[in-house]
This record gives structure tokens, sequence and C-alpha cells, in this order.
């Protein structure tokens, strides 16, 4: 205006302001949501970290990848619990350790090259023995030594170190890829057999799905779908009900979805890991007043949605003990066993720690604080320490933190995805169990006579193990199975399952017109 | 001026007066009541609160707020838990406190030490310091958030550690800038002997100037530093529970805004009100303190308006009004009725009733106002400035202070006047006041500025502006400050033929350097790229006049021209004043303390003493003999041929107080011929001889003596 | 000015340095990151494994000397998280998030500097009171609540705007907005403060005598030399959003590297988190740098003593 330097300074704020308008064009119109009425949108609460098919188990990973954009040999009815043909169409126990499956003829993956008995051998090796620490290998497969060897084109021959009854549900989490697939290093972008492929995945900001037109089996409703991500779940909420997503999911109540919220029930199950080591949680009558001191009705009215329950696996799931009920909110009695295991010397006042994960469902924190209220009117001394997943997880798993942690109680949830206690039991309940502080022989010998049972045998084994930790053991306080609920816009006819927070198939969501 | 009026009537007691002043600011009233009682709930909060705040009630959550049907516990409703929002707000008033106070005060005191001691050393230490700040400012406080309390486990103490840390190099930096500021002005002023050492000079010089800063930051920070907190909570590794702050409640009430809103909202209300006050007295604090600021305080909501639309239709009243203002009523002495003022034709003498002054003087003879200004002399058509009855009130937290009283006065072109008096006695603000730059604390009361017989006070603003320059030019006293440090003197110079000439930026330039060469700048064309600070002192007050005079005013105005000059040069910088006032034929009012320099450089002089004027005549006769005490005492202590470079200070005694005068002549408490009737009535400036007039009772006496 | 520059950058390798290696020593002590990237049965087997693949089992010492090794030549390691080299994953965000700290910086200077001017014009007067209010409450509005109730009433309610998201034009409103009420209520604050003393000044008092209009009073004497105080604390401001604007980029889907480098934090994917860290660091030190520019651009006196 007046100054020499004034005047100087105007190009560099005029070519600033050009620079961000220019920028601001790049991007603004490079995100495609919106779409056709032919797109599925659909709002995740994180980006997948890869698509990597070895990975489908993780949470993030599998409710993109499994059953969309790969498939595996067999696949698990989520309501029946029934094994369902897949990329094989039957399958025959020949041993104790040998499986035979026939594979699906004229599929081809969608790089056009065919399916092969070879490709799904490439797959479970690349699964269960490679270098990639596979998140199935370690989930599905954690003691386990298995070899697939290609018969001929279309039958496979899947042999075992020990006997498993439960083979071909455990190859349910293998996803089939081709064998030009990298062996020794994971892949974003995998390539598979199911009905959609990855158009584009623009990182940190969409990932587009198109229909695969050589796929198999009966084509989808929607030519496309696109994913996005909102770590918020009132924004998710409110993505459905301003039309700017067709489907929301890890929604809580108070997240203001509406009339588009459905509810289903999941199989996770929250509770609390007890440190049965350590005083004063060694006694069991201590145990006993923790399951009575929690309001399970409360925390259900008040912080989550669920269910009150007594066991970890949800019903469905092989093993699963209708018998067993959730512990009644007694703090009279809860009171009672406190002040009795006091009198026989048990230290009640030392202080136990919660261990709390954020996030690990809604309102993680206010939980908590729901128990430690409970557990301080039962006369115990109670502090909670919030942690970030990983330092949470030291906790959670083996070799549990060094030093002097004092007694503790873990916040955790427990998720069966595959359908059978097998992958619940000995990881949580067993001696040895890689998310296991406690455990006693006369359990580890009940959970290891369910593992080599078959049929209602192997049922009424894994159930009379639930009910053996349940009355004898008590190491956890089981809290609720968690109900699930997610957003549906108009356009979209779709009914949740147990599953669809791992595997949420796009092929089951219908045009509603 | 404004300021040292101000200032000298406040005083040491200002800090006495602390809490009436704060009485007398609403919003920071408010505002400290607000901290006072955050304060009190963070410290009764739990006795009051009980175990309200963590009584669960899993059956009844999220009541809605405003009911009393559960009890004053619920009456801001209750959380997802049923928990009591009310009774948690309490509770958590503590653990808000807890961490924010220690942590701002940690990084307060920390980044602000360690930044003055920085900023006053410079050299390598001020580098180090300020690679330090970069370090921790580029650094994630998140990743530090997270490592600390995941290695020492979240607790209030690592929180404030984390939050203190983050938080040091915002103070260093603030601090190191305004002590290296102050160093390099410290330097100039060889002031460093100030101090024996320099954390003497540091606790002694450079913390009071820099600490009003600090605070506003301060304050700013404590919201910052429990919004962080908030974050922290929300992340899961702020407070733990059961323990509970505001930030914590924000936070988790956040998942349930769309359900339960006021989960959410009252605790971040809570943060709001607290920052918000925090900030209101901080910037109440630092107005108060500095004395830069402090007059500011007296400013009326109104002051700006009658000061930018001074405008002829509605203002004769305004001004009027003012002058009937009770306030001003209740020091008759200086109050002009409103029938005088309101006709200009008065002629006040035995048959003005208005003023009991006057008329209770029957041997005054009382030149007619208006069209006779001062003395008995008759104004002649060459009178280019006429200033008649010119009164200034500053408007001060203890009410408005007369500072300048029906002062009156006139020039004719090409002649000097010289405007003679202490600091305080209104010359300045007279000065202000006729060119139409008086801060927007003072006020012109009443009386005429006319120039070429125009009305300048009843001249809209535009029409003002357009005679700034070309009617009335200023010259001021510090020729640093009066120029732009950012711009060349180039710009500034050319300026006003772009502003009234609207002649091109190139013409206006070769304008200014000719301008430069006539008031004997070398090199004028290289130089007039230069910048204010690389000139020497008397260049910047050459470049100041040239400034004035480029528009060839009427009448120019020096203020204390050379008082920060040495004697050779303001002998120089008088001679090119002279030079021009003939070149221009421009009409100069000389404003100044020093005798010498009236006495050698103005025809006539107007002597001023507590906002009025006393004695007036051609300068030889009122310097050979004065007709009224003041000037007497000031010239009987001064041999003649000694006048220049004395000041007037050699009178027992100091000038009064613009807000406290003595009622009755203000000059009777220091004079010797004081009698009964001076401490009653104050005398009117009464003509005593041809062109000389003097206000005192005893003027004949010694006009005849 | 040139040899300010240089001065400047040289000096800045040093505290580069600090940074990166507290970063890398710091993110070390949150915890062995293969809890996060083994299957929950991992053996010790398959622990050594993983720490031998990913170099974490090397002596910190020489770990940090590999990796500096490497970032000469440009490889940030690979993300354990997404399996893609971390130098990729942070030159991806960093524009995003540069934009939105970029308008919002612009904007909130403006509109700073016009509100502050206006209130410091006249002070004490209602305008000046309720600029005073309505600033220091935008300082301390929690964002994520603005954040929310944004999306609830403008996008929800009213439909005028998307939710979230990058696409168009209308969704860089909330964001932008969100982001920016905080820095324009601290700067208006400073701009104020700066004003009042500015406007106070003789050479404004010089600049009314020479008649020129309020306007050129305001913007073309006082608001230059108020700027100083402005720009110190823009600049820190900026280095805050530049940082990552972590609420905001979480709330909109903003893929920006304040969300990045948070995931990272939170994943222990260290790689990525080094990177993110240089690449802030590096950007927030060009940062300080282009303020010193600026402070000596618009103050002489500054480059004076800049030179000397």
């Amino acid at each position: 205006m007046t100054g020499s330097g004034l005047s100087r300074s105007r190009p560099i704020v005029a070519s600033l302001a050009v620079l961000l308008a220019a920028s601001g064009c790049s991007v603004a119109g490079a995100d495609p949501i919106g779409g056709g009425p032919d797109t599925l949108r659909i709002v995740l609460p994180e980006e997948p970290p890869t698509l990597e098919p070895c990975d489908a188990s993780l949470t993030a990973t599998g409710r993109v990848t499994r059953a969309n954009i790969t498939e595996a040999l067999t696949e698990r009815d989520p309501s029946s619990g029934r094994l369902e043909p897949a990329l094989a169409t039957k399958w025959a126990r020949e041993s104790a350790t040998s499986w035979t499956f026939t594979l699906r003829r004229g599929v081809t993956f969608h790089d056009g090259s065919p399916f092969t008995a070879a490709a799904a051998a490439f797959s479970v090796k690349r699964a269960t023995d490679s270098g990639i620490d596979c998140n199935v290998d370690g989930y599905i497969f954690a003691d386990s030594e298995l070899t697939a060897t290609p018969v001929d084109d279309t039958t496979l021959r899947v042999t075992t170190a020990k006997p498993d009854p439960i083979l071909p549900l455990r190859l349910c989490f293998v996803e089939i890829v081709p064998t030009s697939t990298d062996p020794d290093s994971r892949v974003r972008e995998p390539v598979g057999t199911g009905p959609y492929r990855i158009d584009e995945w623009n990182q940190g900001r969409y990932l587009r799905l198109k229909r695969f037109p050589g796929y198999w089996g009966k084509a989808p409703d929607f030519a496309a779908a696109t994913y996005v991500w909102r770590a918020e779940g009132s924004v998710r909420a409110a993505m459905v009900t301003n039309s700017e997503a067709d489907v929301a999911i890890g929604l809580a109540p108070e997240d203001g979805a509406g009339d588009r919220a459905v509810e289903f029930a999941t199989n996770e199950v929250s509770y609390l890991r007890m440190d049965a080591t350590k005083p004063p949680l060694d006694d069991i009558r201590v145990r006993q007043a923790v399951n009575y001191a929690i309001d399970r009705e409360g925390l259900v009215t008040a912080v989550f949605a669920g269910r009150p329950t007594g066991q970890l696996v949800a019903k469905g799931v092989t093993g699963h003990n209708p018998r067993l009920r959730p512990w009644p909110y007694d703090p009279e009695r809860a009171r009672e066993l406190v002040a009795e295991a006091r009198a026989d010397g048990v230290r009640t006042d030392t202080t136990l720690t919660i261990i709390g994960r954020n996030g690990i469902y809604p309102k993680a924190a206010e939980a908590m604080e729901v128990v430690q209220d409970g557990l301080i009117k039962a006369g115990l001394k109670v502090r909670i320490k919030m942690l970030d997943v990983n330092a949470w997880l030291e906790y959670l798993l083996r070799p549990f933190p060094a030093g002097d942690t004092g007694p503790t109680l873990l916040q955790a949830q427990h998720g069966n995805q595959a359908g059978d206690a097998a992958f619940t039991m000995a990881q949580i309940y067993g001696s040895e169990g890689a998310q296991s502080s406690y455990g006693t022989d006369a359990l580890d010998t009940l959970i290891e006579q369910a593992e080599l049972a078959s049929g209602a045998k192997r049922q009424k084994a894994f159930a009379d193990a639930f009910a053996h930790q349940n009355d004898k053991v008590v190491r956890d306080a089981v809290m609720a199975n968690m109900t699930g609920l997610l957003a549906l816009s108009p356009k979209v006819r779709y009914r949740p399952d147990p599953s669809t927070n791992d595997e949420m198939r796009l092929a089951d969501m219908r045009r509603a017109d | 001026m404004l300021q040292k009026a101000t200032s000298e009537t406040g005083g040491t007691t200002v800090r006495r007066r602390w809490f009436t002043l704060l009485l007398r600011d609403r919003f920071a009233c408010a505002a400290a009541l607000v901290l006072v009682l955050v304060a009190l709930c963070a410290v009764l909060g739990p006795l009051l609160a009980g175990d309200l705040a963590t009584r669960q009630n899993l059956r009844a959550p999220g009541r809605p707020p405003f009911s009393l049907d559960h009890g004053w516990a619920f009456v801001l409703g209750s959380d997802s838990l049923g928990r009591p929002v009310a009774a948690r707000l309490l509770t958590a008033a503590g653990t808000t406190l807890a961490v924010a106070v220690p942590a701002v005060l940690c990084s307060l005191v920390v980044g602000s030490v360690w930044g003055m001691w920085a900023g006053y050393h410079g050299g390598w230490r001020e580098n180090v310091s300020l690679r330090v700040a970069d370090v921790i400012l580029s650094f994630p406080s998140l990743l530090l958030a997270v490592v600390v309390l995941y290695v020492f486990s979240p607790s209030a103490a690592s929180i404030v550690l984390v939050l203190a840390v983050a938080r040091i190099p915002v103070y260093l930096r603030t601090a190191r800038a305004e002590a290296a500021e102050l160093r390099s002005r410290l330097f100039v002023d060889a002031a460093r002997t100030f101090g024996t050492g320099g954390w003497a000079t540091i606790r002694r010089h450079v913390a009071p100037s820099v600490l009003p800063t600090l605070l506003t930051v301060a304050a700013l920070d404590f919201c910052f530093v429990m919004l962080a907190e908030s974050s922290l909570s929300f992340l899961g590794i702020g407070i733990q529970p059961p323990d509970v702050s505001w930030g914590l409640m924000v936070a988790q009430g956040r998942q349930e805004l769309q359900s339960a809103w006021w989960i959410a909202l009252f605790p971040g209300l809570a943060i709001v009100l607290t920052t918000v006050s925090a900030t209101v007295l901080a910037s109440w604090a630092r107005m108060t303190t500095d004395p830069g600021q402090r007059w500011r305080e007296g400013v009326r909501r109104s002051g700006w308006r009658a000061r930018w639309s001074r405008g002829a239709s509605a203002d004769p009243a305004a001004r009027e009004g003012a002058v009937t203002d009770p306030d001003t009523n209740a020091d008759p002495d200086t109050t002009a009725g409103p029938d005088t003022t309101a006709d200009p034709d008065t002629t006040a003498g035995p048959d003005t009733n208005a003023d009991p002054d006057t008329t209770a003087e029957p041997d005054t003879i009382v030149a007619p106002r208006g069209s006779r200004p001062i003395g008995p002399e008759q104004p002649t058509p060459a009178d280019v400035l006429v200033v008649d009855d010119l009164s200034v009130d500053v408007h001060t937290p203890a009410g408005p202070v007369h500072v300048v009283r029906r002062v009156g006065f006139s020039v004719r072109s090409g002649e000097t006047l010289a405007l003679l008096g202490e600091s305080g006695c209104g010359k300045s603000m007279t000065a202000h006041a006729v060119a139409g730059l008086l801060d927007p604390v003072a006020e012109v009361v009443g009386g005429q500025v006319r120039l070429d017989g125009e009305d300048l006070l009843g001249l809209g603003a535009r029409a003002r502006r357009r005679l700034a320059g070309p009617g009335v030019a200023m010259v001021f006293q510090d020729a640093l400050s009066a120029l732009n440090p950012v711009l060349t003197v180039g710009t500034q110079l050319a300026e006003p033929f772009r502003i009234h000439e609207s002649v091109s930026r190139r013409a206006a330039r070769a304008r200014a350097v000719e301008l430069m060469e006539r008031v004997g700048i070398p090199e004028a064309r290289s130089r007039a790229d230069a910048y204010p600070h690389q000139f020497s002192g008397g260049m910047r007050q050459r470049l100041l006049i040239a400034t004035a005079v480029a528009l060839r005013p009427r009448v120019l105005i020096a203020d204390e021209p050379t008082t920060a000059l040495d004697v050779t040069v303001q002998a120089q910088i008088m001679d090119l004043l002279g030079e021009l006032r003939g070149e221009q034929r421009t009409a100069l009012v000389l404003i100044t303390h020093d005798l010498g320099l009236a006495a050698e450089h103005a025809d006539r002089v107007a002597v001023m003493y507590a906002g009025t004027v006393v004695e007036t005549g051609p300068v030889a006769e009122v310097f050979g003999k004065p007709h009224h005490p003041y000037p007497r005492g000031l010239l009987a202590s001064v041999p003649a041929e000694q006048h220049r470079g004395s000041r007037l200070n050699s009178i027992p005694g100091s000038p009064p107080d613009p807000g406290a005068v003595p009622a009755g002549c203000a000059f009777r408490t220091r004079c010797p011929m004081a009698r009964e009737r001076c401490a009653t009535h104050r005398p009117a400036l009464t003509g005593t001889g041809v062109g000389r007039a003097a206000a005192c009772h005893f003027g004949k006496e010694l006009a005849d003596a | 000015m040139l040899t300010l520059l240089r001065r400047r950058a040289v000096s800045s390798v040093i505290p580069l340095l600090v940074v990166v290696l507290g970063v890398f020593f710091l993110a070390r002590l949150t915890g062995d990151p293969a809890n996060l990237y083994l299957p929950l049965s991992a053996t010790p087997e398959m622990r050594a494994e993983f720490a031998a693949r990913n170099g974490l089992d090397d002596p910190l010492i020489s770990q940090f000397g590999d990796y500096l090794a490497q970032v000469t030549h440009l490889d940030f390691g690979e993300s354990l998280r997404t399996a893609q080299p971390a130098g990729e994953a942070v030159l991806r965000a960093f524009p995003a998030t540069l934009q939105l700290a970029g308008w919002t910086m612009l904007l909130a200077i403006v509109g700073a500097v016009v509100v502050g001017s206006l209130a410091a014009y006249r002070p004490n007067s209602a305008t000046d009171r309720i600029a005073s209010f309505l600033s220091s409450t935008a300082a301390s509005v929690p964002d994520f609540w603005i954040a929310i109730m944004g999306v609830l009433v403008f996008a929800v309610t009213l439909g005028w705007l998307p939710t979230s998201g990058t696409s168009g034009a209308a969704a860089w409103v909330l964001p932008v907005v969100t982001l920016l009420i905080r820095p324009f209520g601290v700067l208006v604050q400073v701009v104020r403060g700066a004003m009042v003393s500015a406007l106070s000044a003789p050479y404004v008092k010089v600049a009314r005598a020479k008649g020129a209009s309020e306007l050129r009073v305001v913007f073309g004497h006082a608001l230059r030399n108020a700027a100083a105080p402005a720009l110190t604390v823009a600049g820190d401001l900026a280095v805050g959003l530049v940082n990552g604007a972590v609420v905001v980029e979480t709330i909109f889907g903003w893929p920006g590297i304040g969300k990045l480098m948070i995931d990272s934090v939170l994943q222990r994917d260290f790689a990525v988190l080094q990177a993110a860290v240089l690449l802030t660091a590096l950007a927030i030190f060009a940062l300080n740098i282009l303020v010193d520019l600026c402070h000596a651009l618009l103050d002489p006196r500054v480059r004076q003593r800049a030179a000397a």
C-alpha cells in the first residue's frame, strides 16, 4: 500500500494463494465417494493396513478381503455353524491325519489364471509355513503342522502331523491366491477368485472394488463397492443419515444412527481375566466375589450393547454350554466372600490393578469404572490403568511383564471367529496358553480330550470344560456377549450375522429397489 | 504526554488502588469472580460433593439437566453411568487445576527465565537455546506423552511434566525475543551499568517488561493445557478414573454428544469460562501494570466517536454538553457558562454574569472573546491561526482531568510564537488539539481553532484530513519514534504528495528527494532508500521537518523539535526551521520548555502553567519585564544571556498534577506574591500593556512596577 | 538475507539430528512391536526371528547407525503395518496436511488481522470487548467438540456440507473451520495487543498529521509494525498444525500426517514414525526460517542485525 516493503511482499502472498488454490483443486475431486446407484459405499472404522490374504483373521483386513476378494476352500455358515463348500466342492477324511479336497472346476483368478490344486497347495503353504508371520498361521494353526500336496488339477491332499478332526474348518481361513503371489513377503493388493477385484486403492482416502465378471458363482448386485474409513462412530453414523454412505459398521448405540441402525449378535465376548497366581486373587472366593460384584445388567444398559453371558463363546460355536448362566449381580454375597477370605488371612487389602485397553469396545474406560465401583463396594482396593494396544498386549500375552505389577484384572474381549471352542480353550484357559495367566491340570486334561474329539462328543467335551472353568477354576469374570450395530441406507438390504464384523460379504448386500 | 499526565496522577498509589481499579472494570471483575469461584470449587468441591461424583446409577443413566427432582447434584443431568454431572464438575475442578496450574507455572518459569537469560546474553547461548526450542517444538509431543506415560505410568505428575516440557519453547522464544530487543536498547542507552551482574539486570530491567506479554501467553496456555489434558484422556493416557478432570469429562462425553449433549457441554463450558476469565484478567492486569496502556482504561466508549466525527452539526451541542457537565462544574474556576460558549459575541466584562469569578473581579478588563483570543491586541487579518478558549479533558478512571483550560493565542503568517512551559503544563496537549491529533482518551470540550477564519473543530474527519499537511503541519519531538521504522524515508517523505496531490509514485519520490536535499540531507537520492534507524538524530529531525513542510503548511507546529539533540545540531535545526518559515511564510508555533530557544527564535511568547496561558506578549518584552510572577520567577534565576538551554525548573516546588490543580490561582502555591484572594479567585488573562496580557491579580501592579 | 538463510540452514542440522535421535530412542522405549505384528500365539522363536528380520535385536546404537546410513540413501525403511516403504507413506500424507494447514493459517491470519485491528482501533470499545471475548472463547473450545457439533449441525441437521472426506471444496469447510478457530482466537488477541501499541506510537500520529486516511494509517503504518509479535505466534501455531492436526484429521478422515503419526505411535510402526517426524521436523525448521525471513522482510532493523 504505502511501503516499498509492502509491495515487495505482495507477490509472495499472491503466489502462496495460487499455490494453495491449485493444491486444493488437486485434492478436491480425488475422492470418488458418491459413486452411482450401482456403487455400494461402506464406511469402516479404520483403513485396512494391507489386504494380505494370510492376515485375513485380522478384523481390519479380513472384513474387506474375505469372501469378497479372495475365497477359501471351505466356508462356515455363521448362523448355522455348518461348513459349506466354497472353492472345494467336497472333502473326505481318509485317515486320522489325511484329508482329500475336491476342487471346483472352471474357477479363474482375477488375473485370468486358472484355479488349480497347485494354487491351493501354494496358498496353504504360504499361509502356514512361510516367513511372513501370517496371522492366520498363529490363530488357526497355532500348534498344528500340515502339508498340502496337489494330487491332480482338482484334487488336493492335506496331511497333518497330529490327528485334526476340524481341519476343513481351519482351512476356511486359508484364502486361496495364485502361485504368482509373492511367497516371501506380504502383498498389499492380492489377486483372488472372489466376486470383486481391487479397482483402485487410493491410500488414506478410499478403496474401490469392482465386480469381477469372470466370477464362478452368482454375480453380486452392486457393480462396485467403495470403502472409506472414519475413526469416529458418530461420523460414520452421520454419513449414513446424510446419505454419504450406505453401510456403516462398528457403531455404538449413542452414535445416533437412529432408525437406520441394525443390531446383530456377534461372537465377541467381553471379559476380565484375573491374575489368579497373585494374592488376593489366588483365593477362589475372591475371584468369585469379583464375579458377583460386577453389575452385568447395568453394563449392558448404561455402557455398551450386549447380553450378559457366562462363557467366552457365543451360541452357535461348537462347545457352547447352554446351561452356563451369567453370574448374578450380588454385591452382598461378594462382600461376604471377601470378608471370609480376609478372615482366613487372605491379603484382600492389596491393590488390584485393572489393565484396560482404550477402544477395545465403545466406552471401555467407563466399563472399567463400573467394575471398579463394584469391586470397591465388595471391599477390595482397585485402581484402573488404561493402556494403548501395544502396552496392553504385553499384559495379555506371554511372557508377562517382568517386575512387580501386582495382581491384575485384564480387560479383554474374545471373538471366536472359527466357530469351534478349540480356538478359545487352549489359548485362553490352558496352563500354557498364549493368553493364559493361570490354568489347572484338570482343565488342561479336559481341553486336550475335547480337542481330539469330534461330532457330538466334541460339543459335550468342550461344554464340560467351560462348566469346569466356571465352577472350579473361575479365572475369568465373563461380562457380556456384545451386540453389534451397523447402519444401512435405504438403498441396501442386508442381514448382518455374527461374523459380519470379521467377514462382511458384499455379495449378501442387495439393492433395495 | 498523555501517559505522563495520568501516570503522574496514579503514581505509586496505583498498586494500592488495584482492587478499586478491578471493581471499576466490570469485565475484569466478573472474570476475577469466576476464577475465585473455580478456585473455591477446587478446594471445597470434594467436601461439597462427597462421593456423589463417583456414585453410579446404572439403572437410570443420562438424566437430562435442569431438573431438581433428584437433588442439586443432578441439576446438570447425569452421565452415562448415572453419576451427577454437577457433582462431578465440582470434584473435577480440583484435579483440573492441579494439572493445569503447575504445568503452566513450570513452563512459564523455566521457559521465561531461560528465554530472558538467552536473550540478554545473546551469542552462542541464544543460539543453543533457540535450537533446543526448535527441537522441542518439532518433536511430536504425542510421542513424548506416550513414552512418558508408558514408562512412568499415567499420573497427574507425569502429565504435568509432559505438558510443561511441550510448552517451554513458547515462553522461551517469546521471552528471548523481548529480552533481545531490550538488550539492544539497553546497549544503545549505555545502561548496562545498571546492574552489577547479568541476573540482576534481568531481574530489574528485563523481567518487568517481558512479564506482561508472558502472562498473556500463560493465560491462553492455561486453556491449551486443559485441552491437551483432555486429548490425553481421549487417548486414555490422561487422568485415570475414578479421578476426574474436566478434560476427561469432555473426552468421555463426546461419544454421547447426540444422545446426551449435557455430559460434554458443561465441562466444556467450564473450561471455556475459566480460560476466558483468565485471559480477561490477564489483559486487564497487563493494562494496569503497563504504563503505556494504563491510560486506555479511561477511554469512554463514545470517546472515539466524538473524536473521529467531530462534525460541525452535532458537535457544538456535544461540546457544550461536555462543558456544562456537572464534573466540570465542580471546578467553578474553569467553567465557562453555557451561554458564554454558545454566544461567541458575548463580551465578558461586568455585564457577563456567567462566571462568578470574573464578575467578582471588578477591576478585571477581560478581552472580548471570540474575536480577541488573547490579550488586548486585536486579531489582524494576517492572523493565520487563532486558538480561542480551547479546553481539553483527559478521561481517566477517576473521571475527567482538565488538562487544557480556555487557552487562546494567535499566530500570523511568517511569525513565530513560542508556547513555553514545563512538562505537563498542557502545551503539547494544546498543540495536538490544534492539529487534531489527540489520543482517543482526550477530548476537546470547548473553544475554537480557526485556520484563516475556518473553525477546524467544526470540520468533518475528511475535511480535517485534507487540511492536515497543507493547512496545519506538525514536527514532533522524538524523531526516532516519529518516523516509521519499517518504511524507507523516501516513502515516508513521498507520502504527503501521494495523499494530497495524487501524484504518481515516481513523481512523489522525486519530490521527496528534492525535499531531502532542501533540508540538507547529503546524497539524498541514494539515501531515500534508507530506513530511519540508519540516520543520525539530527538528520532524522531534518527528515521530520521535511515531512511537515512538504506541502508548505500555513501553520507549522514544532513540538520540542530539538529536545533530544545536542547543542550544535539544535542550532542547525532551528536555523532550518527559521529558513523554511521565511521561505514559505509559514506561521510557526514553537513548543518548548527552553527559555533560550524561545528568546532567540520566537517573535512572541505564550507562557503556560497548569493548562492555562498565564502570560503572553512579544518575546523581548515578556522576557525583559514579565507581568506574571511565574515567568518572573523563572527569568529571575537565569541571567538573560544564559537563557539558552536552561530549563524552567528554577522555582521552588513543582507544578501541580493536572488532576489536582488547586482552586483559585493555580500558581499560588509557588507564588511569592500569593494573597488570600488568590486562593478563591482564579485570575483571568487580562491585558497589561500593548500586545501583552497576564493572568494574575497583580498583573497591573507588576506591569507598572 | 542469503547469509541468514545459509546460517540458519547450517545451524538446523544438529537440532534435526537430535530430533531424529530422540524419536528413534524414545520410540523404542515404548515396547516391542512384536506383540502387535505377530500372531497372538507367537512362539519365542518367532519373536526372535521377527526381531532379527526387522533389525530390532541389534544394540540400539548400531541400529541407529544403520538407520542413519539408510537415510542418507533416502531409504526410510519399511512400514511394519502396511508393508510398504515408510518414505512413500509419509510423502503421500504430508501434502494433505500442508494444504489444510496452509488454508487454515491463511484464513486465520487474514481474519485475525482484520478483527484484531478493528478491536485495537478503538480500545475498550464495545467492538473491542466483543472481539476479545469471542476470541478468547474461540481459543478455548475443545476442537473435537467443534468438529462433532459441526458435523451434527451442518451435515446432519442442515445438510449443507458433507460430514467428512476430501471430495470437493465443500468438504474442506468443516475441517478448515474447526482447525481455524483456535489459531484465530489466539491471533486476534496477539494482533490486537500489538496494534494497540503500534497505533499509539508517534509515527502513527505523524501519519495522521500528514492527512493519511485511517485505512492507510492502520494498514500502511501500524500493521507492519505490529506484525512482528503476531508473526512469531502465527509461526508457533503453524508448527502445531504442520505437526499434525490429529483430532481434525481423525474425525474428518483427512489422510494427513497427524493421523499417520498417531497411528504409527500407537502401532509402534517405527519406520513410519521416524520418517514422519523427520519430514515434519524439516518442514518446521523450514517454517521457522521462513518466519525469520518474514521478520527480516518486515523490519529493516532485523535485516541489519541479521547481516551484522
